[in-house]
């Protein structure tokens, strides 16, 4: 290997890992508000993929009926839990935000049928689309059993994911997709050819970063969330519904999921399971961060894609070896560092 | 019920096993070998999880360890079925010793996660390395023989099945009775508990872990040699989740609910392969994953609750719950 291709592995690397830097911020976030370990992250991310490419070839993508389903399901769940706490004046709120709301893309994808729109309101189109799915989820499946131990949360958000998968083959069926590229020009950099994409990728990572940074440093629901993740009872007293909490982060963790997919869409061909390798991937990062750590976490996703672009020119048939095969050390390390402070909060 | 109830009871059901071949149907026979062959990773797990408090999601890459060891070496080098036990046993322990090693002293949920890499880091690997055919996987492996008599037909697999099923069974029976069983039981009431009664609790997981992959590995060598196939599928995660599936609905804190597990979840899938394509031909395959993961997580979602359900779920709940030996429930917080 010559500083070349090691150059252009390292660059490839880096806008892999920036992708999953998004992903495991996400990761963190759901995590600290919600101690849940939301393993179908991963989907969301493949699911803007998929719902792109369907706009855009024009045809109505399956996440209109996702959606829609959990709509409903979501909607009976909270009218029952409403009227079953003697609220029925309340009903009106729960038909907005788990009824009207989430349906309001599907019905812009209802009017735009057959045209094919331009790439900035497509993106935004299909990151409109997959926003609800995540907060659905979580009012379905979650919300039920919020106060349960981070084990029983993971247990059942692995079934989740699961699930989703399924449900991805059924809705987009079993076809992978490529979108156009976002940008097809090209730089050259001290006789390297960078690509445009490239770092588009590494940019809207770093910017988005900031813009999760400065939310919680500097407004005022950036800090309620903070202090939901903080405690959770101490949030409340001082006026914070962890419910509302749960639901905001979902929805800032949804977008930047949705963000990575549009980001990888062009880069790699998505299938309706790609999410759970790469959302496993921002986990190793997300582990190296300790679950709760941002930049550490950002810093590992980064090591993990660049671990990744060089594992596939050494062994490609191997890599995903190599990449999960990595936690063991860094698990070792991280047992040796602060396994005692882990198990005496496993639950809390 | 009596110690001597219970006995009875327990010949009764063991000679109801061993008349089955002659009452049931050949098919039939051959869903008691699934579930006999899936209830050995259940018990494993409720060693593990249930009694000892460790979530695993990996069980099925321990599975596919030693089914994989016991096929190459049966036919790529031609030796006895039952070496390929010994190689199996060895290996699997091997792996489960270095694996548990390094994560163990991870508390909860890290080591739950770590259990999903290195099950997918193990099932890649049975998918690209070469000399156990990468996603082909190995075919022809050949039955395991006793005393110059091959054990091909399903009925004659089924009487070993079983009778290292009702072995297990009777092991760990004794094993929770004794001394080293009574230090994993106390390994749910917390790290501070099990150290001041002089326990090293550390020793005593990786114990665990090792038995429950032992289990596994048992559960693999049947399957390569009752299948006379191995290829990757079968050691996914997902399958992995399976298993821990079969687990928690036999209930999680008793052995027997190994079994009854296997049986439950083993029966159901095979309904759902009989009736989905006729409520929903072309996408059954995908659609079975999306009925039993909706049926897991409503379980683990009645489970905490529901106690009169009966499927004795709540130890899961417990299990989980408790890994602190708490008892008591946290405020509900929405």
């Amino acid at each position: 290997m010559d500083t070349e291709i090691a150059a252009i592995l390292a660059m490839d690397g880096i806008a892999t890992g920036a992708i999953y830097v998004l992903i495991g911020l996400g990761f963190v976030l759901i995590f600290a508000v919600t101690r849940v370990i939301f393993v179908p992250f991963g989907d969301i991310a493949a699911f803007t993929a998929l719902t792109l490419a369907s706009l855009e070839t024009g045809r109505s993508p399956g996440t209109v009926g996702l959606v829609a389903a959990l709509a409903v399901l979501a909607l009976l769940m909270e009218s029952f839990t409403l009227l079953k706490a003697r609220a029925p004046h309340l009903l009106p709120r729960a038909f907005l935000c788990y009824l009207i709301l989430p349906l309001l893309p599907a019905t812009a994808v209802w009017f735009s049928a057959g045209s094919i729109l331009a790439m900035p309101e497509r993106i935004a189109l299909s990151l409109a689309l997959v926003l609800p799915i995540a907060p659905l989820l979580d009012r379905v499946v979650f919300r039920p059993i919020a106060d349960a131990s981070v084990l029983l949360l993971l247990t059942v958000a692995v079934a989740l994911h699961f699930a989703l998968v399924g449900l991805g083959l059924l809705f987009f069926g079993p076809e992978g997709v490529r979108t156009e590229p976002l940008t097809d020009a090209n730089f050259e950099v001290g006789g390297l050819v960078v690509n445009a994409q490239t770092l588009l990728i590494v940019g809207a990572s770093i910017v988005f970063s900031a813009l999760l940074f400065l939310f919680f440093e500097f407004t005022l629901l950036g800090k309620a969330l903070r202090a939901t993740a903080i405690n959770r009872t101490g949030a409340r007293l001082v006026g914070i519904r962890p419910a509302t909490s749960g639901t905001i982060a979902y929805l800032l963790a949804s977008l930047l999921a949705g963000i990575s997919g549009v980001l990888i869409a062009p880069v790699a061909t998505i299938f309706y399971d790609s999410g759970f390798l790469i959302g496993l991937k921002a986990f190793v990062g997300a582990i190296i961060g300790a679950m709760a750590s941002y930049p550490m976490t950002a810093l590992g996703a980064v090591l993990v894609g660049l671990l990744e672009s060089f594992a596939s020119f050494w062994t490609s048939a191997f890599k995903e070896v190599v990449v999960f095969g990595i936690l063991i050390p860094v698990l070792l390390w991280r047992s040796l560092s602060l396994a005692a402070a882990e198990e005496e909060e496993t639950d809390e | 019920m009596t110690r001597f109830q219970l006995r009875l009871a327990g010949c009764g059901a063991i000679l109801l096993l061993a008349l089955a071949p002659l009452l049931l149907s050949p098919f039939s026979i051959t869903l008691l070998n699934y579930i006999g062959i899936y209830a050995l990773v259940a018990l494993g797990l409720v060693l593990l999880t249930g009694i000892g408090g460790m979530l695993s999601f990996g069980q099925a890459a321990f599975v596919g360890i030693a089914a994989y060891a016991t096929a190459w070496l049966t036919v790529k080098e031609d030796c006895s079925p039952w070496l390929g036990l010994v190689l199996a046993l060895l290996l699997t322990g091997g792996v489960a010793a270095i694996l548990g090693a390094v994560t163990l002293r991870l508390g909860g949920h890290f080591l739950a996660l770590s259990t999903i890499a290195w099950g997918l880091a193990i099932y890649f690997l049975f998918g690209n390395l070469a000399i156990v055919g990468q996603f082909n996987g190995i075919s022809d492996v050949p039955p395991i023989s006793i005393g110059g008599f091959a054990l091909v037909s399903s009925v004659s697999i089924y009487y070993l099945i079983w009778t290292v099923l009702v072995a297990a069974l009777l092991l760990a029976a004794n094993l929770l009775g004794s001394r080293q069983g009574r230090a994993i039981r106390a390994l749910r009431g917390g790290r501070i508990m099990v150290e001041s009664l002089g326990i090293n609790p550390f020793r005593i997981k990786l114990a665990t872990f090792v038995m429950a992959a032992l289990l596994s590995a048992l559960s693999g060598w049947l399957y390569a040699h009752m299948s006379r196939f191995v290829s990757p599928a079968p050691f996914d995660v997902n399958v992995g989740i399976l298993y821990l599936l079969m687990a928690m609905v036999g209930g999680m804190g008793h052995l027997l609910g190994a079994v009854v597990g296997a049986a439950v979840v083993t029966l159901l899938k095979n309904s759902i392969q009989d009736y989905l394509p006729i409520i929903a031909p072309g996408a059954s395959s995908q659609l079975e994953i999306v009925v039993f993961a909706v049926l897991f997580i409503l379980l683990l979602q009645r489970a905490r609750r529901d106690r009169a359900l009966r499927i004795e779920v709540s130890p899961i709940g417990e299990a989980i719950g408790s890994y602190r030996g708490r008892i008591s429930r946290p405020p509900r917080a929405a």
